[in-house]
C-alpha cells in the first residue's frame, strides 16, 4: 500500500493474554475501525504468558491516530498498548531470501551478504538461503541490491520494537 | 453433573428469569435440563431468531436487565446476527448463547455447523466458543460480567452439544469472578473542576443528553442537574428521557430530524456538556459546523468515544450519574443564565410548529393524539424510518426507559418483537409499537407470539403504502425518481391482525383521530389500529445529508407520486 500525504504510520506495540482468539479479535478491530495493518508479528514474552504484538499500522490524518489504542483496550485480552512514532524505536525485522547461486555469481552475493551483516543459513548445490535482519529500509536494501534473477524467494518478518530506555519515550497505556 | 445444569447454575446466579428462545438440534440438553428443574424461568420463544434477540433487547432496553438468548447452532445462530448488531450499536447488555457441533465435530462443515465466533467478532464486546467442560462455567460468569460493566453490550457464547451433556465434577466458585477489566474509574476530580470551571464562566452553555444518560439510569440526576444550574438541554434520538420541572429548559431533540430550536440552540451555544452520546452522523451534520460557537465537553464511559467522531476540548472518562453528582454538590450560586434561556424562548415563539396540512390524514396528526391520549408511563417501541422521526418530533417521551428504537443500526422490523420483549419485562406499563408497513412486515410473524401470549400490546401501524424515507430522499436528492419504494403487495393488515386473533381496526378519516385514539388507548388487550397515512407526506424540519445543522429545510418541493 502506498502512503499519501494524509496517511500516517505508528508502531503500536500490544501486550496480551494467550487466548486461541486474541490474535483475530486485535486485527480484526484494527481493520473495522478503519485502520491498515502494514506488517504484524507475535511472540511470547518470557516469563510472563503474555503475547506480544508489534503492529505497524497505517491511520488516516483527520482522525486522532491515538484513538485505536482505546479501542484495542476493549478487545478483552489486551493487557496495555504502547504507541510509538517509526522514529522512537528500535525497529528491527527478518529476511529469509532463497537465492540461486553460481560459480560465477557467488563471490558477489557473499560479499552483498557480508555488508549487510547477514548470514547464510543453507546452502544446496544451485540455491541458498540467506537470513538478514535490521530495519524494514535496510532490508528493503538488501533485496534490491540483490541480482533480480538470482532472488527466488522471501520471507519476512515483521517489525518489530523497543524501546532506547530514554525515561519517558515508552508510554503503555492500560485499562 | 451435566453441562447444562451448570449453565443453570450461572443463571441463578446471575438472576436470570426470562430466556427468549428458539429450540434446536444443537441446544437439546439445556432445554431439557430448564424444563426439568427451572420452572422459575421463562421460556419465550418467538418465530425467528432475529424476532428472539430483538425480544430480549427490547427486555433489556424496558428493564435496565441483561437480555439473554438461546438458539441453536447454523441458521438458529446466523439470524441472530441483525439482532446482536442492532444491540451492539446501542449499548445494549445481552448474553447470547448459541449451540454447536459437538467439538470432535467443529471444523468438518457438518450438518448446521457455522463459524459464528467468527461471523459476530465485530459485533460483540466477547464472543468465546467453550472448547472443554471445565471452561463452561467461567465463560459463562465471564458473558454475564462483561455484558453490564463499563459500556454494556452483547456477549456471545458458543457452546458445543458435547459440552452441553458432558458429566463433570462441578464445585460451583463462591461468587462470579470479577472481570479485572472496566473496574470503576478513579473519579478524576481535577478534571471535574476544570468542567466545572468551564460551565460557570459560560454564558450559553447546553446539555446535550446521549442514551448514555439512560444506560446509566441517571435521568433523574441530569434532571436535578438542570434545575438546579439553570442550564437548558437538547437531546439526541436516544437520549430523550430526561425531563427537567423547571419550564423552558428541555429544547428537544437536535440532529437531521431534530427540531429547529434545538439546532438553533446547539449552534448558538458557547459550551455543550455532551453526555454519554457518540456524536453520530446523523447528530454532527457537517462535522466541521457542528456547535461550531462551542467548546465541547465530552462525558462518556468509553474512553474511545472521546474525540472519535468530533473534537472535544475536554475529555471526562467516567459514569455520568458520578459526575452529575458531583457537579450537583458543587454547582455555585449566583450562576444566572436567564438571558440565554429568554434566547432560546424567543427563537421558540417566532418559530411555532407548522399547523397540520388538510388534505390526507398525516401521522403528525395520528401520533400527537396518541401522545395526548396514551398514559404518561407507555413505552413507545418505535420501528425505523419516518415513523421513527415522527415519533421523535411529535411523542412526549421524558420519561426513563420510556423509549425504545433503534438508533445506530436503524433495524427495520425492531419495534414489534422489541416490544414483546418490553411487555414481558415490565408488565405494569402500556407498550406503545409504532411501526410502518415496510417495517411491520419484516417481522409481522410475530404477530402470533403477541396472540399466543395474550400480550397486552398496542401497534399503530402508519402505512403509507411506502418506504417513506427513502422515498423522502428520492424526493430531496435524486429529483422524485421513485425506485422500490411502493409497497405494492401489502396486504389487508386489519384482516391479517384478525387471522392471528387480534382485534384491529381501520383510520383514515382525520376528523376521526380523536376518537379512534382513545378507543385504541383504552381498550383491553392488544390490539392493531390501522392508520392509512399520506403516502407523501415528509419528516420535516430536516437538515439534509453533510449540511450544518442551522440548515434545516421545512418545505420540500415536488412530492408527487
Amino acid at each position: 500500500m502506498t502512503h499519501s500525504a494524509n496517511q500516517e504510520t505508528n508502531i503500536v506495540t500490544v501486550r496480551m493474554a494467550e487466548d486461541p482468539g486474541a490474535l483475530a479479535r486485535l486485527a480484526s478491530t484494527v481493520l473495522r475501525r478503519g485502520y491498515f495493518i502494514e506488517s504484524l508479528s507475535a511472540g511470547r514474552e518470557q516469563g510472563n504468558n503474555l503475547l506480544r504484538i508489534t503492529m505497524k499500522i497505517q491511520g488516516d490524518r483527520s482522525r486522532p491516530f491515538h484513538l485505536i489504542a482505546q479501542q484495542l483496550l476493549k478487545v478483552i485480552d489486551t493487557v496495555e498498548v504502547c504507541i510509538q512514532e517509526e522514529r522512537d524505536g528500535t525497529l528491527r525485522e527478518l529476511v529469509l531470501a532463497r537465492v540461486a547461486w553460481e560459480n560465477t555469481t557467488k563471490d558477489e552475493l557473499l560479499e552483498l551478504v557480508e555488508r549487510y551483516g547477514g548470514r547464510i543459513v543453507a546452502v544446496e548445490s544451485s540455491e541458498m538461503v540467506v537470513e538478514v535482519s535490521g530495519t524494514a529500509a535496510r532490508i528493503d536494501g538488501f533485496l534490491t541490491d540483490l541480482p533480480a534473477q538470482a532472488l527466488k524467494e522471501t520471507a519476512r518478518t515483521g517489525t518489530v520494537s523497543m524501546f532506547r530506555g530514554v525515561p519517558g519515550s515508552e508510554v503503555w497505556i492500560k485499562q | 453433573m451435566n453441562g447444562a445444569c451448570i449453565i443453570l447454575d450461572v443463571f441463578r446466579r446471575h438472576e436470570v428469569d426470562t430466556i427468549f428462545s428458539y429450540i434446536g438440534g444443537s441446544v437439546l440438553p439445556i432445554f431439557d435440563e430448564l424444563q426439568r428443574s427451572a420452572p422459575d424461568i421463562r421460556l419465550v420463544r418467538l418465530l425467528h431468531e432475529q424476532a428472539v434477540t430483538h425480544a430480549a433487547d427490547g427486555y433489556a432496553r424496558a428493564t435496565g436487565k441483561t437480555g439473554v438468548v438461546l438458539v441453536t447452532s447454523g441458521p438458529g445462530a446466523t439470524n441472530t446476527v441483525t439482532g446482536i448488531a442492532t444491540a451492539y450499536m446501542d449499548s445494549v447488555p445481552l448474553v447470547v448463547i448459541t449451540g454447536q457441533v459437538p467439538t470432535f465435530k467443529i471444523g468438518t462443515d457438518a450438518f448446521q455447523e457455522t463459524d459464528i465466533i467468527g461471523i459476530t467478532l465485530p459485533i460483540t464486546k466477547l464472543n468465546l466458543q467453550v472448547r472443554k467442560p471445565e471452561d463452561l462455567e467461567k465463560s459463562l460468569h465471564r458473558a454475564f460480567t462483561l455484558a453490564r460493566s463499563g459500556r454494556p453490550g452483547p456477549v456471545l457464547v458458543d457452546i458445543p452439544l458435547d459440552i452441553q451433556s458432558a458429566e463433570v465434577c462441578f464445585r460451583p466458585v463462591q461468587s462470579a469472578p470479577a472481570e479485572s477489566r472496566w473496574t470503576e474509574l478513579e473519579p478524576d476530580i481535577a478534571t471535574w473542576k476544570q468542567a466545572l470551571a468551564m460551565l460557570t464562566d459560560s454564558h450559553r452553555p447546553l446539555v446535550l443528553s446521549g442514551g448514555g444518560v439512560t444506560t446509566a439510569g441517571a435521568e433523574e440526576k441530569v434532571n436535578a442537574f438542570l434545575d438546579r444550574s439553570g442550564i437548558p438541554a437538547v437531546t439526541t434520538l436516544m437520549g430523550q428521557g430526561i425531563r427537567p420541572q423547571r419550564e423552558g429548559l428541555l429544547i428537544g431533540p437536535i440532529g437531521m430530524h431534530g427540531t429547529l430550536a434545538g439546532n438553533f440552540a446547539l449552534q448558538r451555544a458557547d459550551l455543550v456538556l455532551a453526555l454519554g452520546t457518540r456524536f453520530s452522523d446523523r447528530i454532527l451534520g457537517h462535522t466541521g459546523s457542528f456547535a461550531s460557537r462551542a467548546r465541547i465537553i465530552h462525558v462518556d464511559i468509553d474512553p474511545a468515544e472521546l474525540g472519535k467522531n468530533r473534537r472535544v476540548d475536554l475529555a471526562v472518562s467516567g459514569r455520568i450519574d458520578r459526575v452529575m453528582d458531583w457537579l450537583l454538590r458543587e454547582w455555585p450560586s449566583g450562576c444566572d443564565f436567564s438571558h440565554w434561556r429568554e434566547e432560546l424562548q424567543a427563537f421558540r415563539d417566532a418559530h411555532p410548529g407548522k399547523p397540520v396540512e388538510s388534505g390526507f390524514l398525516k401521522a403528525r396528526t395520528v401520533l400527537e393524539a396518541a401522545s395526548r391520549l396514551f398514559p404518561e408511563d407507555t413505552i413507545v417501541v418505535a420501528d425505523v424510518g419516518q415513523n421513527q422521526m415522527w415519533v421523535s418530533q411529535c411523542v412526549r417521551l421524558s420519561r426513563p426507559r420510556s423509549f425504545l428504537t433503534s438508533g445506530g443500526m436503524g433495524t427495520m422490523g425492531y419495534a414489534l418483537p422489541a416490544a414483546i420483549g418490553a411487555r414481558l419485562g415490565q408488565p405494569g406499563r402500556p407498550v406503545l409499537v409504532i411501526a410502518g408497513d415496510g417495517g411491520l412486515q419484516m417481522n409481522i410473524q410475530e404477530l402470533a407470539t403477541v396472540s399466543a401470549r395474550g400480550l397486552d400490546l398496542k401497534i399503530l401501524l402508519l402505512d403509507n403504502g411506502m418506504l417513506g424515507m427513502v422515498r423522502q430522499w428520492q424526493q430531496l436528492l435524486f429529483q422524485g425518481r421513485y425506485v422500490q419504494v411502493e409497497m405494492e403487495g401489502n396486504p389487508d393488515f386489519c384482516r391479517v391482525a384478525r387471522a392471528f386473533g387480534i382485534p384491529a381496526f381501520r383510520l383514515s378519516n382525520r376528523r376521526k383521530v380523536e376518537e379512534a385514539m382513545r378507543h385504541f388507548a383504552a381498550a383491553p388487550g392488544s390490539m392493531l389500529l390501522h392508520a392509512r397515512i399520506d403516502p407523501l407526506e415528509n419528516v420535516l424540519p430536516m437538515v439534509p445529508p453533510g449540511k450544518p445543522l442551522d440548515q434545516m429545510i421545512t418545505e420540500m418541493e415536488g412530492g408527487t407520486k
